[in-house]
């Protein structure tokens, strides 16, 4: 649906506050989901994270856009549900080798041309190596 | 609908949004007018139930004033000093009514506009219900 009839298109000025709000919506709406799921209302996660309830409340607040990363992660354990922010037409994935935890972003990248995270002194060719050294 | 503007339609429902809601949040901030798009399209697409309710809060049931519905539930979207309030009707479907739009410093609802948007949606139902 296009509402830019009312709020207006995607331009130079508004470009940076528009994907602010896109990417904290996404991320809020992301974890409604994940302890609508999981059936973990506001209360119980802020019991398993060993904060009140209106520091919770906080973050699905309009005004939580420094919620940070270490944040979204004790979220996730706390909630125990993987957070997949894959609503976006374009999509690319930053995944490990063992996926146990992905980030779905909206970046474009096709969706299939995987960034997959190697540590620096990953063994590109540990066949050839082992032939060398063997 | 006289007066209403389509904004749009998802699985859920259509957005539509009186002339008078488009002239406040058209003077809303970037921030505050794209919080609002991003509410009222997951709105139109999946409905409210992974809507937090700062963003999208249920006021309280009004009277409508209408022979065919007797109260109405009114709605608010919330981003910072924005608000739209709104209900739905099932007028061809089901339809989001963006009826009166305000910007605010205070928190606290106006008890006197949201009474006067039931009416309004009561109306409408009314007329085209």
């Amino acid at each position: 649906m296009n509402m830019d009839k009312l709020f207006g298109k995607r331009n130079e000025t508004n470009n940076e506050a528009f994907a602010i709000e896109d990417l904290v919506f996404k991320v809020q709406l992301a974890l409604q989901k994940a302890m609508k799921k999981r059936g973990i209302s506001q209360k119980q996660l802020a019991r398993r994270l060993g904060v009140s309830e209106s520091w919770v409340s906080q973050i699905f607040s309009d005004s939580s856009h420094n919620i940070t990363l270490a944040t979204i992660a004790k979220l996730e354990l706390a909630i125990g549900k993987k957070i997949v922010f894959d609503d976006c037409k374009e999509t690319a994935e930053v995944q490990r080798e063992d996926p146990k935890f992905y980030i779905v972003g909206n970046v474009s990248i096709p969706k299939h041309n995987h960034w997959i995270e190697k540590a620096a002194n990953h063994n590109e060719v540990p066949e050839k190596r082992a032939r060398k050294h063997g | 609908m006289d007066g209403y503007n389509y904004l749009g339609r998802g699985k859920y429902c259509a957005i539509y949004s009186s002339d008078e809601a488009f002239d406040v949040a058209s003077t809303a901030n970037d921030g505050e007018i794209k919080r609002t798009q991003n509410i009222l399209e997951e709105v139109a697409n999946n409905g409210f139930e992974n809507i937090h309710e700062n963003m999208f809060k249920i006021e309280g049931r009004f009277p409508s004033g209408s022979h065919k519905l007797k109260d109405v539930l009114v709605y608010t979207t919330k981003k910072n000093d924005l608000r739209i309030y709104c209900g739905f009707l099932e007028i061809n479907g089901k339809r989001l009514l963006c009826v009166e739009a305000a910007i605010k410093k205070q928190n606290k609802a106006d008890q006197a506009q949201l009474k006067r948007v039931a009416k309004k949606l009561g109306e409408l139902f009314d007329e085209y219900g």
